[in-house]
């Protein structure tokens, strides 16, 4: 029983690597306001929000597999947070009743996971209901795959025989072995057998035949006896305990899994509401392939910034489609920052299937996703800061592969303009030759300009608005650098307040 | 049947050196570290015997090589370990017999330790006639082998062994437990319920990883009071069976040959030697069979390395250097200096397994190999842990040296590594010359490790060194100076380094990405 909420053929891992830059991801782009909005107080869903996001996909299919599941939650939000109750349930019931299977003896593991067993079945029936009477109503490819397949695996039937097989493991007549001679004569290949049933007990038959059987007892002093008969006897069930543990252990994992793969949604959900009290569109976006190179929105926001602040939010329009590089220059406090941040987490949930901070969006999926920020705080005395910044950029550089995406974010700032432009422009360069997207912020008019001279196809210049009044917009348009910059406005906003 | 190794061409060759003549060696060329490896999980062999027993004779390197050859064919391999797994497995059964408490279970051992050489020895011959044998050795043996498994004794007892087996096979029984009363009776129609659960829960059952059972601790192997009464009855119900299980243990009670044992051994020692080499091959690395030549100027090594080197980098993933090295007419003297960290070291602990190796008929680390057939090597190695005294250091080692001098004849190599290094530069220098003409005197070859860089130049008064001595180099990385290269080169002895650029040192230019970013 296989829940494949999150994929088409394979359980969602939680626990599966996420990316060794994760760190910088999360504080570069404020990722962390983000996972308390999904996870709404619930350290589990936070744990679920966070390595979904972070591992995301670079299929196009698996990712359109989720939004179609995620449509389906937004319309039925009530029902997917019943179902999602039925693991929570079990797992309280679990702790209440002190269950589990934790023996070393296959006697005590089979009657420990005869308990698990009996525990599931009315949540398992209760599963069931739900999937008989609602599944006509959704439409996603995985919700109706796996209602059709509680309906198929957990019909009334089935649950009714394992009942009854419970009942029959609680040996009321002994235990019967089948046995024979295995290596050097010792006893084994212990099956667990039937008496023939009618015609009286199996014992009347040996004494009404006569001579054909021989018994001992096992005196209740000899407690060396006593162990070696519990071991025949352990021997004995441990084909059946086995089965029934790995049983309980299915149905337990079954609802794990669904417990994570619904989390997903659940966390979905959540954010979705939160969003919506501030008034924000969501959409969901159309993935391309990776090599596409699509990035083209409009309504676009910063999420993290939508969900912190109280001030009007300025969205975004931008048209970067076959770009492979973008770059951002322009007025300080101009929302450069804010925009790479949006690219960044846009990424992030589109890949994992999400929907998107925008009122629509159509992106390239990414194999990964790197930042490289300026780091304003340098505890690295000895290496120096530049030395510091080409030590990162190495690291990402190692992990780096065609379709990833490079967020850079004022790189190389911590030299002069002449010199970081010179070394930001082997870098750019080499990284657009070897097929890696990259969206840059600098104030570098060098750096920008040189590219921009250039007249390249793949590249994009983007500057921060200014209006007539020189107030900031925090709009991007589509437009080439300025060599001035526009500290000397902020300076005189900030002096004549 | 004739008496036949395949170790060895003539018998008087299996003389095995005292441990104190190769204890230094063994240690200084890590070939300790290799030995410690071939004999790992195989310590019943004692292969350390065989690795102390070097061949001196052309002809006789040449039969263990053709035998090698065979062996490295992939189904002869698999036949062999085969082979002795399966008598292994006979051999421990033999030790349960001996151990049990019980007549029944005593008795079954024995009969299933003898099915278990029947199928080893059977099998063995089997395959060995398919495959395509070209060693004298091996196709010795392979004669050998047919007449003993045709003859009369053999084949009796394992016709008789398998007639008894089958008779045990077909006991089948049941046991009842019910509170502390065992009842045991021949079977009778019992249904099996434990397939019937396993149908009920099948479905639940898929891709499970955990096996519950996998911490239960069972005897399954070894009795108890209990088994024990439970076999007892079972032999009661089933009286004729065990009958003829005691007759037939009577009567083969001997039933190993000790030629067939004695193959097992000789072959195990060339198979793991083989099995340590894979992996390294498998990475690329190359192994040959040296030609093996009786003069001092024939050594030519292309693509020589370190083999227990190789062997700790498998894990680490990190790629092996390798060096060549070819003598022209009257060399006879290699000085390596050059900057530390090097692999000035590993060269010439790669100079010296490969002449080791190579007498033990074993293919050696390098892709084309022309070696010298030296009596013996002889090694001094810097030993970081005597620096009490400077002075008493110092004698000590010349006492070493001198004592390693007197067993050094013009047939040996001789493998010096930073010895003086506790010395002054000039007492350095001076001792150094004294031992290389001592060397020469003998007309010994020697690999000479040294950061003396004056020794490396034979220009002193034109003496008796002249056209001897051949200069190598370890070279530093020509872009990052930081960077080990472990590449020796022939060129005069020098000492540059490079500067550094910031980017070229995170390797951020533009090739450098370029080289670094897969696509």
């Amino acid at each position: 029983m296989k829940a494949f909420l999150m994929s088409k053929n394979a359980d969602f891992n939680p626990e599966r690597d996420i990316p060794s830059n994760s760190e910088d991801l999360v504080s570069d782009l404020e990722l962390d306001t983000l996972f308390d909005a999904m996870a709404d107080g619930d350290d589990f869903l936070r744990d679920i929000a966070r390595s979904s996001v972070l591992t995301g996909l670079d299929d196009v299919d698996t990712v359109k597999y989720r939004q179609d599941a995620l449509r389906d939650c937004m319309n039925h939000p009530d029902i997917i947070r019943t179902i999602y109750n039925l693991p929570l349930t079990s797992i309280e019931r679990k702790r209440d009743r002190w269950l589990g299977i934790h023996s070393k003896y296959p006697a005590s593991i089979l009657s420990n996971a005869v308990k698990m067993i009996d525990m599931f079945l009315d949540l398992l029936a209760a599963l069931e209901k739900i999937a008989v009477e609602h599944s006509s109503s959704f439409e996603s490819e995985s919700f109706s795959r796996f209602f059709d397949m509680v309906k198929r695996e957990l019909g009334k039937d089935y649950l009714a025989e394992i009942a009854n097989r419970l009942k029959e493991l609680a040996f009321r007549d002994g235990v019967l072995l089948s046995a024979e001679l295995g290596k050097g004569n010792e006893p084994g290949g212990y099956t667990l057998a039937r008496a023939e049933k009618g015609g009286g007990g199996w014992l009347e038959k040996i004494f009404s035949k006569g001579g054909n059987s021989y018994s001992f007892q096992i005196s209740p002093r000899d407690v060396p006896g006593a162990t070696a008969l519990a071991e025949l006897k352990d021997e004995g069930v441990r084909g059946a305990a086995n089965s029934l543990a790995k049983s309980a252990e299915h149905i337990e994992s079954f609802f794990n899994t669904l417990r994570v793969e619904l989390a997903f949604y659940i966390c979905c959900l959540n954010l979705v509401d939160k969003l919506n009290t501030k008034n924000m569109n969501v959409c969901i976006p159309d993935v391309m392939p990776v090599s596409d190179e699509v990035f083209n929105c409009e309504g676009f926001y910063d999420p993290c910034l939508a969900l912190t602040t109280n001030d009007p939010i300025v969205p975004n329009k931008v048209a970067a489609d076959g770009k492979r590089l973008v770059m951002i220059t322009g007025a300080n406090q101009g929302g450069k920052s804010t925009f790479i941040r949006s690219v960044g987490v846009a990424s992030f949930m589109s890949g994992c299937g999400m929907f998107a901070p925008a009122d629509s969006l159509s992106i390239s999926l990414t194999s990964a996703v790197f930042t490289h920020f300026k780091r304003e705080e340098d505890s690295l005395m000895k290496s120096g800061k530049l030395d510091e910044e080409l030590a990162r950029m190495s690291s990402i550089v190692d992990s780096l592969k065609t379709g990833s995406l490079l967020l850079m974010n004022e790189s190389f700032a911590s030299t002069n303009e002449r010199e970081g432009s010179e070394i930001a422009t082997w870098i750019v360069d080499a990284l657009m030759e070897q097929g890696v997207r990259v969206f840059y912020v600098t104030h570098f008019f060098e750096l920008a300009d040189s590219f921009y001279g250039r007249k390249l196809k793949n590249a994009l210049f983007l500057r921060s608005e200014r209006e007539a009044d020189g107030k900031r917009s925090f709009k991007l348009v589509e437009n080439g650098p300025l060599q001035t910059s526009f500290a000397e406005d902020i300076y005189q906003r900030v002096f004549k307040h | 049947m004739k008496s036949n190794s395949i170790l060895f061409k003539n018998a008087d060759e299996a003389v095995e050196l005292p441990e104190r003549e190769v204890s230094d060696l063994f240690h200084d060329l890590n070939l300790d570290q290799v030995l410690h490896e071939l004999c790992s999980g195989k310590h019943d062999y004692n292969f350390a015997s065989y690795f102390r027993m070097p061949l001196n004779d052309a002809k006789s390197i040449k039969f263990r090589q053709d035998v090698m050859r065979d062996f490295e064919k992939k189904d002869v391999a698999k036949t062999l370990n085969d082979f002795s797994a399966k008598l292994a497995e006979s051999e421990r059964y033999m030790s349960l017999s001996r151990e049990s408490r019980f007549k029944e279970c005593e008795d079954g051992w024995f009969l299933d330790a003898t099915l278990s050489y029947k199928t080893a020895v059977t099998s063995l011959q089997e395959r060995l006639s398919k495959h395509d044998l070209n060693s004298e050795g091996l196709l010795a043996w392979r004669e050998c082998l047919s007449e003993y498994v045709a003859s009369g004794k053999f084949n009796k007892m394992a016709e008789q062994a398998e007639i008894v087996k089958k008779r045990l096979s077909a006991i089948g029984y049941t046991i009842r437990i019910k509170e502390n009363t065992c009842t045991i009776r021949k079977r009778a129609g019992e249904t099996d319920l434990e397939t019937e659960i396993d149908r009920t829960f099948r479905k639940f059952q898929e891709n499970s990883a955990k096996d519950y059972l996998s911490d239960v601790k069972f005897k399954s192997l070894g009795m108890n009071s209990v088994r024990g009464r439970v076999i007892e009855c079972v032999a009661k119900l089933y009286s004729r069976e065990f009958e003829a299980l005691r007759e037939f243990r009577g009567e083969f009670a001997n039933f190993i040959d000790g030629r067939v044992k004695e193959f097992d051994r000789e072959s195990q020692f060339l198979l793991a030697y083989l099995d340590y080499t894979a992996p390294l091959k498998k990475r690329g690395l190359p192994f040959s069979y040296p030609e093996i030549s009786d003069s001092k100027s024939d050594i030519r090594l292309e693509g020589m390395f370190d083999l227990a080197l190789a062997h700790q980098l498998l894990s680490r993933d990190e790629p092996m250097v390798l060096n060549e090295l070819r003598l022209e007419p009257g060399e006879r003297i290699l000085v390596v200096s050059g900057p530390n960290q090097g692999g000035k070291t590993t060269f010439a602990r790669a100079f010296g397994q490969t002449h080791y190796l190579a007498k033990l008929g074993f293919p050696v680390p390098s892709r084309r190999t022309t070696l010298f057939l030296c009596d013996r090597v002889l090694t001094h190695f810097e030993r970081e842990e005597q620096i009490a005294n400077l002075r008493g250091k110092l004698q000590d080692d010349l006492v070493r040296i001198h004592d390693l001098l007197k067993r050094t004849t013009s047939d040996s190599i001789v493998i010096l590594n930073e010895i003086f290094n506790s010395t002054t530069l000039k007492d350095g220098v001076f001792l150094g010359w004294k031992i290389l003409d001592e060397i020469s005197g003998k007309d010994a070859l020697c690999l000479f490790v040294t950061f003396l860089e004056e020794l490396s130049r034979p220009m002193r008064d034109g003496g008796a060194l002249k056209g001897k001595i051949v200069s190598l180099v370890s070279v530093a990385h020509p872009e990052n100076p930081a960077e080990r290269t472990y590449k020796i080169v022939r060129k005069p002895a020098d000492g540059r380094a490079y500067a550094k650029v910031m980017a070229e040192k995170h390797r951020l230019t533009h090739a450098g990405i370029k080289e670094r970013i897969r696509q």
